[in-house]
């Protein structure tokens, strides 16, 4: 017959692969049970969020649930494309909320449907009534259709990664940077400009155009409450850190910037 | 990117522009269909040609572009799949699940329901929808089952078949009682080997599958 064979070459020539995400992020609030369209260059990748959380919890949605398999939920869902769609329980993902709001949404599931799908994937030993799922997880083709959404959606994985990634990112110490909002008179200097200065108590290095790192080597002067003077500027830190940056509105050339620079640590002088 | 092909849509129809894209998702899905796809369309539609196709793709295009108008973007997949689905649920789900099997849902709901309060109409959307998943499951292992087996052990199956529903039984006429039994006794491991490999099937499965066999296949060795 070749019904489920034609049905899948068709939809795996038209469904979308790299994923494209607005520029702009949309103003909505994410709601569980709310559908977000994701742009590929083809047909669009459709997700249904079942829970809120720092990531939300989604799952793929596929409007060719002839391929439904004991773990897809088949819903009504009204949308262009078709008006039966099916909840894909085996293609689950974690998606933050500035991934979603470079996405469409697209309407809401059934709010029973979410409440089913939520108990499928909270109790592993909850299954789908066969009134309201497909059949036949087992079958070649069905199985080949497994296979074709992982590979459309290996990108939505590469969220989580990215997630993971970035939250390691922030785990590891960061260098405090002060910014000074005042306009710092700096004297004039060489303009053979150095990019490191030593002095008695710390090392001055030039960062970036408007950015000093200072590294403190009086291990005196450390984690204690201190004065920072730049010219006519000052600020107070509580525990003067190891290392710090300091960004001004204006270039910064360090031998000037060295001269008016000083720290004033409690019974300490620089 | 694929081309967007909202300007032809809105905000009025750009007709001959629109018309070769109508043209191109008639002739892919003039390609695209199986037989099996005509011969549930030409049930409702008569003979099915491409210029048959096109009619249908105007049809359907106009019908849906309301439904279109937001989205920033559509491209000629959209279009395709949007035309290809329709086809879907209006010719072939029709044809899979017959007439009778939509009769008998319906009693049964009605019969099940006069004593609930649940939305009848929900509930027969959703049974028709999980029924055709069904029956397209067992169409496809019909298809692995004859691809698998050999024309003689197919009248086998229709034998045993007609057997067991104690029906007119006008299959393997010229073999012995005993030799027919021996014949379906050293096909059961056989065929149960195919159901396995395909995840198995219970009960109800299985008496869908023979009449679904029955009819489908069975006819050809009358």
């Amino acid at each position: 017959m070749r019904f489920l064979e034609n049905l899948l070459e068709d939809y795996m020539e038209n469904a979308g692969m790299g994923i494209v995400l607005k520029d702009r992020k949309g103003d909505f609030i994410i709601e569980e049970g709310a559908v977000f369209e994701i742009e590929t260059e083809r047909i669009p990748i459709l997700v249904a969020v079942i829970n809120k959380g720092e990531l939300n919890e989604v799952v793929l949605m596929s409007y060719q649930y002839e391929f439904a398999t004991e773990n897809d939920l088949i819903i009504r869902f009204s949308h262009p494309l078709r008006d039966i769609w099916m909840l894909e329980g085996d293609f689950v993902f974690y998606l933050s909320e500035e991934f979603l709001k470079r996405c469409t949404p697209v309407g809401k599931i059934p709010e029973e449907a979410l409440k089913k799908m939520k108990k499928f994937l909270e109790d592993d030993d909850s299954y789908f009534d066969k009134t309201e799922r497909g059949i036949g997880e087992n079958l070649p083709i069905k199985v080949a259709f497994k296979k074709f959404e992982a590979e459309r959606t290996r990108e939505l994985l590469g969220e989580l990664l990215a997630k993971v990634e970035q939250a390691e990112q922030s785990s590891t110490p960061k260098i405090p940077t002060f910014f000074v909002k005042e306009e710092v008179k700096l004297p004039a200097a060489a303009r053979m400009e150095k990019t490191a200065i030593e002095r008695k108590n710390y090392l001055l290095f030039k960062e970036d155009a408007n950015t000093v790192k200072i590294k403190i080597t009086n291990y005196k002067f450390l984690n204690k409450k201190a004065k920072i003077k730049i010219g006519n500027a000052e600020f107070e830190v509580t525990s003067l850190p190891e290392e710090f940056l300091i960004t001004l509105q204006t270039p910064i050339n360090i031998e000037a910037f060295s001269k008016v620079f000083k720290i004033e640590v409690e019974d300490e002088l620089d | 990117m694929s081309k967007n092909l909202k300007d032809l849509l809105f905000p009025e129809i750009k007709t001959e522009l629109l018309a070769t894209i109508v043209e191109k998702i008639a002739g892919t899905l003039m390609k695209r269909f199986s037989d099996f796809e005509k011969k549930c369309i030409a049930n409702h539609l008569g003979e099915v040609s491409t210029e048959l196709l096109k009619g249908e793709v105007w049809k359907i295009i106009l019908e849906k572009r309301n439904a279109l108008k937001d989205r920033d973007n559509i491209n000629f997949s959209f279009l395709y799949t949007i035309v290809k689905n329709h086809f879907l649920d209006t010719y072939v789900k029709k044809k899979i699940i017959s007439a009778e099997t939509e009769t008998d849902i319906k009693n049964r709901i009605s019969t099940t329901s006069e004593t609930e309060a649940e939305p009848l109409g929900a509930e027969i959307f959703s049974l028709m929808d999980t029924e055709y998943v069904k029956r397209i499951f067992i169409l496809e292992l019909i298809d692995i089952v004859t691809k698998e087996l050999s024309e003689r052990e197919l009248e086998i199956l229709c034998w045993n078949i007609h057997r067991a529903r104690k029906e007119e039984n006008p299959f393997l006429k010229r073999m012995s009682s005993d030799a027919k039994y021996k014949a379906w006794n050293r096909l059961k491991p056989k065929l149960a080997e195919i159901f396995k490999k395909c995840g198995g099937v219970n009960e109800e499965e299985f008496f869908l599958f023979c009449e679904i066999f029955s009819s489908e296949i069975c006819t050809e060795f009358r």
